[in-house]
């Protein structure tokens, strides 16, 4: 089908044009605590194609994309490139060019075995220590093998392949009066089977101390830790406040070669990384989606704006920084240990519904599922309530753990300690 | 107008059918899904314009097949060969079960499904297609919007309109049953953003429904309107945290629908033991006023069609009448399971996705009360607008929703203070029971995305009333 393309779109309209095919085989398994509700197998083929169109004298760079189906006719197929052409003339955005590095590489293969993968991760699942009070509810496998290639008109003709797996797994925990349930979501590359059974058991400990919870007291403001993936979304403000686009629009305020912060900090700062790769993530990839070859790129070092990242596109617009699509990124540790952040009363919130940070405002929120409340003499397991405040008032004083964890594709420090964060309790 | 079924399914209905019979050879139950979604989404804003293929846009198959107690799976997007494929998938399923025997994976049983005969064909009709407007006609509507919304007011940096329109056709083949549809959804968004000293701020108003390219007149006229509420939460300040009364309008309604016994009623949940609903069914959960429905036959919106992803037909579901709890929400294998009927709610993300008890319209339905009646009636409380996000605890009925802001009401007037942002919390049945107030009219917004936990996105739409109740703010 890709030479199919290049034909008709030599015969075309346009000036220039990007394709991106992707093949993807993927095994899936659902359970329900360990019986097999269902096992799925998908083979599919994607091929993404956009055409540019010069515009106004080469003013502007119009470009519209849609999907190619491989089981299109060749007159379909032209009847979408003739489509595009025509609605492509219709977006003037400021003329950019495409990535015209006439670069053509295939990445080295790595071997990957998804069965045995998937079968890894469900062999780890149901090796994980379970009692009659804490159990595994119900647990989904996904193993994706891709093949990716990029090809533009500018001579970029490279492709690779990655594998990303995910297990999606819910556990309970019971008293004689009350049962509680936990959610965890673990992405990575291939099954690093340590790593998965202490997560999986460590949060069946969870699950015990969420039901000897009591309500979460009505402190108004305190300190606050924040441990686990709550941290990456605190951290992607920052990812997204370095992203061409965000720059370009507004959302962004960042300049490069200057704070951060309006005003100086007392605590830590945050020196910020994307990376071309992280060991075992499932976002690892050799070359991004404009077919650059990703690079590491420090892009805020101690609260200065060092570097952007992003698109083609922008990365044009804005005109500082060479473009590079990141999916890996790293945050560097502060000068305390975990339990040195823990020696003053604090709330630690471990679960939440769903924490959010709002990367346009900074306000972030998240209903309390269990925290560890110290009050200075005992730690209590508390739940209910809410936490909310705002990144621009928390970052003043940050204070990050120097351990670090990888959820995925994100490298971030352990737990965050941010201070005078709203605190709604529940209890009267 | 009608939505004229696609060509490409037409053709393959045949290899379909063939394929069905092949897997039947081997299989005790089988049945094709094929997809064929297009569409089209524009967007101007002040600093870009872009013209894309609508997300929902696909085009595939999913074969699912039976035995020994076991449904498997297989997703695929080209079909030429019917003996080849039918071999391939036999094969690579077969294999899966191998690798699963050798670390000894049990299988849950499952009642083989049981159909009645069915043929269906449904073309549904709009106003005008989306092919009537030209390229160029909508992006000048749109950038006009934008134009419009951005000469407004000082502070904004940006104000952006987009349209989506998108055809869905839809193909199910089994032994007995032979279903197509073809309808068109379309929804709009203005968006405006703005910034005062070092406080960036954003609000949006959105369009949607079972129509066509007519969504664009509808499109417009809210541009003050949104400009104005940037610039209210450029100012608002924080609320005080506590409890107090409310008001929700109909898209903070329609969000606590969903979250609260939209996902709480999901019956894959009830399988699992996750869903307190379960044992609470004909038992009190709201006030005597709440009343509430789900089904793609209760309203006619984004997630309303003729029939589901498994070949069930769409319903109108009664979860809620007079503050009991009555019916669920279910997909085919949660009603095998549950030895129930299935509602019409099996829903996929996508051909390559498995299908779920996923929402499709939920409402809460009107009373007898005015806006105005409602409003008088708050001694101190909050007028709660803008429907962000929202998060769901089947398991515990916990409720997060996280809202654009509040306009202060005090002696049952606006004092015209505004708050934001706002996260209510609380205990699903303590909310709904707190309700007192319910209004007569009432709004269904379209334009949003149902996860699972974080995964398997769907099309859905919620609404209601206004409702006056007690929330937990912060």
């Amino acid at each position: 089908m890709i030479e199919t393309i290049l034909e008709i779109l030599k015969q075309s309209d346009a000036d220039d044009y990007k394709i991106i095919s992707s093949k993807t085989v993927s095994n899936e398994f659902f359970f329900v605590q360990h019986k097999l509700d269902m096992n799925r197998k998908k083979e599919v083929e994607h091929i993404q194609l956009t055409v540019y169109k010069k515009i106004d004298h080469d003013s502007y760079l119009g470009s519209s994309s849609c999907e190619i189906h491989p089981t299109m006719s060749r007159e379909e197929v032209e009847n979408a490139i003739k489509n595009l052409c025509i609605s492509a003339s219709y977006v003037k955005n400021p003329i950019y060019t495409l990535n015209g590095s006439n670069h053509k590489e295939m990445a080295e293969r790595k071997a990957v075995d998804a069965k045995k993968a998937a079968q890894d991760i469900i062999a780890t699942v149901k090796s994980c220590n379970e009692s009659e009070n804490e159990k595994i509810n119900s647990y989904e496998v996904f193993v994706n093998e891709k093949e990716i290639r990029i090809i533009n008109s500018q001579g970029v003709d490279v492709s690779y392949s990655n594998m990303d797996s995910m297990c999606e797994i819910v556990l309970n925990a019971k008293n004689e009066t009350h049962e509680v349930e936990l959610y965890r979501n673990f992405v990575f590359g291939t099954c690093d089977r340590d790593y998965l059974k202490t997560e999986i058991e460590n949060a069946l400990q969870s699950g015990k101390d969420r039901l000897r919870a009591t309500n979460t007291p009505n402190l108004k403001k305190g300190t606050v830790l924040l441990s686990g993936k709550n941290v990456c979304s605190l951290m992607r403000y920052y990812i997204s406040r370095c992203n061409v686009q965000n720059l370009y629009t507004g959302i962004s305020d960042f300049s490069l070669n200057e704070s951060i912060t309006k005003e100086e900090v007392s605590g830590d700062k945050v020196t910020l990384m994307g990376c071309a790769s992280i060991e075992n993530s499932g976002s690892n990839a050799a070359y991004d989606s404009d077919g650059h070859k990703i690079e590491d790129r420090i892009l805020i070092q101690d609260n200065i704006c060092c570097n952007y990242w992003g698109n083609q596109q922008f990365s044009q617009y804005v005109g500082k920084s060479e473009a590079c699509i990141f999916s890996n990124f790293k945050v560097e540790g502060g000068q305390r240990s975990v339990e040195e952040l823990k020696m003053q009363p604090y709330l630690e919130v471990v679960e939440f519904s769903d924490f959010q940070t709002d990367p346009t405002s900074g306000d972030f929120a998240g209903e309390i599922r269990l925290a560890y409340y110290y009050d200075g003499k005992k730690t209590t397991c508390v739940s209910g309530g809410s936490i909310s405040g705002n990144i621009q008032d928390a970052q003043k004083n940050f204070l990050f753990s120097k351990e670090l964890k990888q959820h995925n594709n994100m490298i971030v420090p352990d737990t965050v300690c941010m201070f005078d964060v709203n605190i709604t309790g529940i209890e009267e | 107008m009608k939505c004229e079924f696609s060509k490409y399914l037409a053709s393959k209905q045949q290899d379909c059918e063939s394929l069905v019979e092949l897997l039947q050879k081997h299989y005790d139950y089988a049945s094709i899904l094929a997809t064929d979604v297009s569409g089209t989404s524009f967007s101007a804003s002040r600093r870009q314009k872009a013209i894309r293929e609508a997300s929902l846009a696909e085009r595939g198959f999913v074969a699912r097949v039976y035995k020994d107690g076991l449904y498997s799976e297989y997703s695929f997007n080209v079909l030429e060969n019917v003996e080849e494929t039918a071999k391939k998938i036999i094969d690579e399923l077969d294999d899966q079960l191998e690798m699963l025997k050798a670390i000894h994976v049990e299988v849950l049983d499952t009642p083989k499904i049981e159909e009645e005969e069915a043929k269906i064909f449904v073309e549904k009709e709009v106003k005008e297609l989306p092919d009537s407007v030209s390229f160029e006609a909508v992006m000048d509507k749109l950038t006009e919007i934008s134009n419009k919304g951005l000469s407004l007011s000082e502070h904004l940096l940006e104000c952006m309109a987009s349209v989506t329109m998108e055809q869905i056709s839809k193909m199910f083949i089994s032994q007995k049953k032979q279903l197509k549809q073809s309808y068109i959804i379309s929804e709009g968004l203005i968006g405006a953003l703005g910034r005062k000293g070092n406080k960036t701020q954003m609000d949006y108003q959105s369009y949607s429904g079972l129509k066509g390219a007519e969504i664009l007149y509808e499109m417009g006229n809210d541009i003050g309107k949104v400009v104005k509420n940037v610039e209210e939460l450029l100012d608002a300040s924080r609320v005080e945290p506590g409890e107090y009364d409310i008001i929700c309008t109909p898209e903070v309604a329609g969000l606590i629908a969903h979250e609260a016994f939209g996902h709480g009623v999901e019956m894959d949940m009830y399988v699992k033991n996750r869903a307190l609903a379960k044992e609470y069914m004909g038992k009190r959960v709201a006030s005597d006023l709440v009343e509430m429905h789900d089904g793609a036959a209760t309203v006619e919106n984004t997630s309303s069609y003729a029939f589901d992803d498994e070949g069930t037909i769409a319903q109108d579901t009664v979860i809620i009448e007079n503050g009991i709890l009555k019916n669920g929400l279910s997909d085919m294998l949660s009603a095998l399971r549950l030895h129930s009927k299935p509602s019409g709610n099996g829903k996929r993300e996508s051909f390559e996705r498995k299908a779920y008890a996923r929402m499709t319209n939920t409402i809460f339905m009107s009373k007898t009360s005015t806006l105005e009646e409602m409003i008088r009636s708050i001694k101190f409380g909050y007028y709660l607008e803008g429907m962000q996000s929202g998060m769901e605890d089947p398991k515990h009925w916990g409720i997060q929703c996280m809202l654009t802001k509040g306009r202060e009401i005090k002696d049952g007037k606006f004092t015209g203070v505004v708050v934001s942002p706002i996260i209510m919390t609380g205990y699903v049945p303590q909310l709904l029971e707190s309700i007192s107030m319910v209004s007569n009219e009432i709004e269904v917004f379209g334009s949003g995305m149902c996860g699972k936990g974080y995964k398997e996105w769907v099309k859905v739409s919620d609404g209601g009333p206004y409702l006056k109740a007690k929330g937990r703010l912060g």
